[in-house]
């Protein structure tokens, strides 16, 4: 019983009387936010660009027409050309096959930085909110100490502190995590780093919600009818800071992506030979006079990724929250 | 340097952003705005490195008008690249703040009156309108410096500035910890002596608060 005290839209569809004649059909929230969304040319820009994105990076072994690390030191620096598309660089290396396995790594920042928005962020917001007292105070507190900071600053001290004490372990967790760093490429280092600062928002954003939230009726209605703390919690609250916390999430992206490529191009973040665009674009900036399509493609491309990401973010906040619209 | 190059940043970000956002409120809803907006995004969502490569790749590779790196003082030519990659970013945020508060001054009842009282369209927006809307706007300034402190880690590289920014990134690289825990201590001071600034100033923009 207690799923019918939800609110929100499906509340709204439900009361519409069957066989009525009606203006339009009655959507369900989700589909009003995606027909708003598809409307939205730049989030739809956004969206497609993102979904190809995807596509390469699962296919990129597929796509890519050499092996990212293979060299050929007959044909370095070379221009843009049939054999190489996007040219070679001062190893030999083709710039298309790395440029396609680099979405890989971006990708996979983009991924866990959302993982821990959702296993780190959201319960954490949700807790501090719902309990209030220490539970708040203990979280919020921790929230606006690391907020304090500038938070590529953070990452970079972070991730300095990390390369440090990993490469060269003492005890046996820190070897275990050590050797992880080192079979992925360094990127383990960088996730850690990025994992300090990607949850801070939206704790801060869900726990704001939850304390609006926890006064309303449906809570009220949904305790009665015998609801637990945890069912409460993640049944009936957690439902109604979704919208925010997606959008919060998609903007959290680029972010992700931008610092990691920015921790890879100052040589702190993934280890060469493994093609993030971070590294592309400082291998690129070395011969830049000479050569520079090694640096042109993977600065638009990174670019490019980041802007479309931030229309699909506008897109969906427009989308999932008309009123927080300007115009 | 790094102070000259940080200052000269913050005022291409106020002289360019509130314009610009100001430009996109009036003509709102026109392909000014759209264009605006459209330069914001680009603005906001890319990272600093990636501005200055790509502006030393238009500028200097292709166009060949500025150098591609060094730094003579803020006088000199060779500022302007790191000072526009820098700014640019703070400009953007601006640009979006002063273009929401300003559409949000521009319904209020004051500005009817001031319209029926027929004074024209230019001088609502510049006298009437812009000092209530800036109230956000200066309060986002300070925040912004942020931007500008971890845009100029890559950007003073980058363009072989010698500033703390660089100083930062090879204490980084050098593992030469001293330093980096001297220049991150000079860096949270200046971020809280900002931060406190920008609390105070709260008082002086809108009477309505008052500190006890």
């Amino acid at each position: 019983m207690t799923t019918r005290v939800e609110g929100g839209a499906s509340r709204v569809a439900r009361s519409r009387v069957a066989g009525e004649p009606q203006p339009r059909r009655a959507r369900g929230l989700w589909r009003d936010a995606w027909y708003r969304l598809t409307r939205n040319r730049a989030a739809v820009v956004g969206l497609f660009f993102v979904v190809l994105l995807v596509l390469v990076a699962l296919l990129a072994s597929i796509l890519a027409p050499y092996s990212f690390d293979r060299q050929d030191l007959e044909s370095t620096d070379l221009g843009p050309s049939g054999a190489h598309l996007l040219g070679t660089d001062q190893l030999g290396r083709d710039q298309l096959s790395r440029l396609l396995y680099g979405s890989r790594i971006s990708l996979a920042v983009a991924f866990v930085d959302v993982l821990i928005v959702v296993v780190v962020g959201v319960p954490l917001g949700l807790a501090a909110g719902f309990f209030g007292r220490w539970v708040d105070t203990l979280v919020m507190r921790t929230v606006d100490v690391l907020l304090a900071f500038p938070s590529l600053l953070l990452v970079i001290v972070v991730i300095t502190y990390l390369r440090a004490v990993l490469d060269q372990p003492q005890g046996a967790f820190l070897a275990v995590v050590g050797g992880l760093d080192k079979v992925t490429g360094g990127l383990l280092g960088v996730f850690i780093a990025l994992g300090l600062v990607s949850w801070l928002t939206v704790a801060r954003l869900v726990r704001g919600q939850v304390l609006s939230l926890k006064e309303k009726e449906f809570v009220e209605a949904a305790r009665m009818v015998g609801g637990t703390n945890a069912r409460i919690m993640f049944r009936h609250l957690l439902p109604n800071t979704l919208a925010p916390v997606i959008v919060a999430a998609t903007f959290g992206i680029p972010g992700a992506i931008a610092t990691e490529a920015g921790l890879s191009f100052l040589g702190l973040g993934v280890r060469p030979p493994n093609p993030s665009w971070g590294i592309l674009i400082a291998e690129g900036l070395r011969a830049m006079r000479a050569f520079p399509h090694e640096m042109i493609f993977p600065a638009l491309t990174l670019a490019i990724t980041l802007i479309c990401f931030n229309f699909l973010g506008d897109g969906l906040r427009d989308a999932l929250d008309p009123k927080l619209r300007v115009d | 340097m790094s102070v000259q190059l940080g200052l000269a940043s913050i005022l291409f970000a106020l002289f360019v952003g509130i314009p610009l956002g100001a430009l996109a409120a009036v003509k709102h809803n026109t392909w000014i705005d759209y264009l605006s907006s459209l330069v914001t995004v680009t603005g906001i969502s890319t990272p600093p490195f990636v501005r200055v490569v790509l502006l030393i790749l238009f500028f200097s590779l292709f166009l060949a008008w500025l150098p591609t790196g060094g730094w003579e003082g803020i006088w000199d030519v060779r500022a302007i690249i790191p000072v526009i990659a820098i700014g640019s970013g703070p400009a953007a945020i601006l640009a979006r703040y002063t273009r929401s508060s300003l559409l949000e001054v521009q319904g209020q009842d004051y500005i009817r009156t001031a319209r029926a009282k027929g004074v024209r369209e230019g001088a609502i927006t510049a006298v009437h309108a812009m000092k209530n809307a800036l109230i956000p706007v200066v309060t986002v300034t300070g925040v912004t410096l942020a931007n500008v402190i971890t845009g100029a880690f890559f950007v003073e590289r980058i363009y072989g500035v010698p500033g703390i920014g660089r100083q930062f990134i090879d204490s980084v690289t050098g593992r030469d910890y001293p330093l980096l825990l001297g220049i991150v201590l000079v860096f949270a001071v200046v971020i809280m002596i900002v931060n406190l600034l920008t609390d105070l100033s709260y008082g002086y923009l809108d009477p309505r608060i008052r500190y006890r």
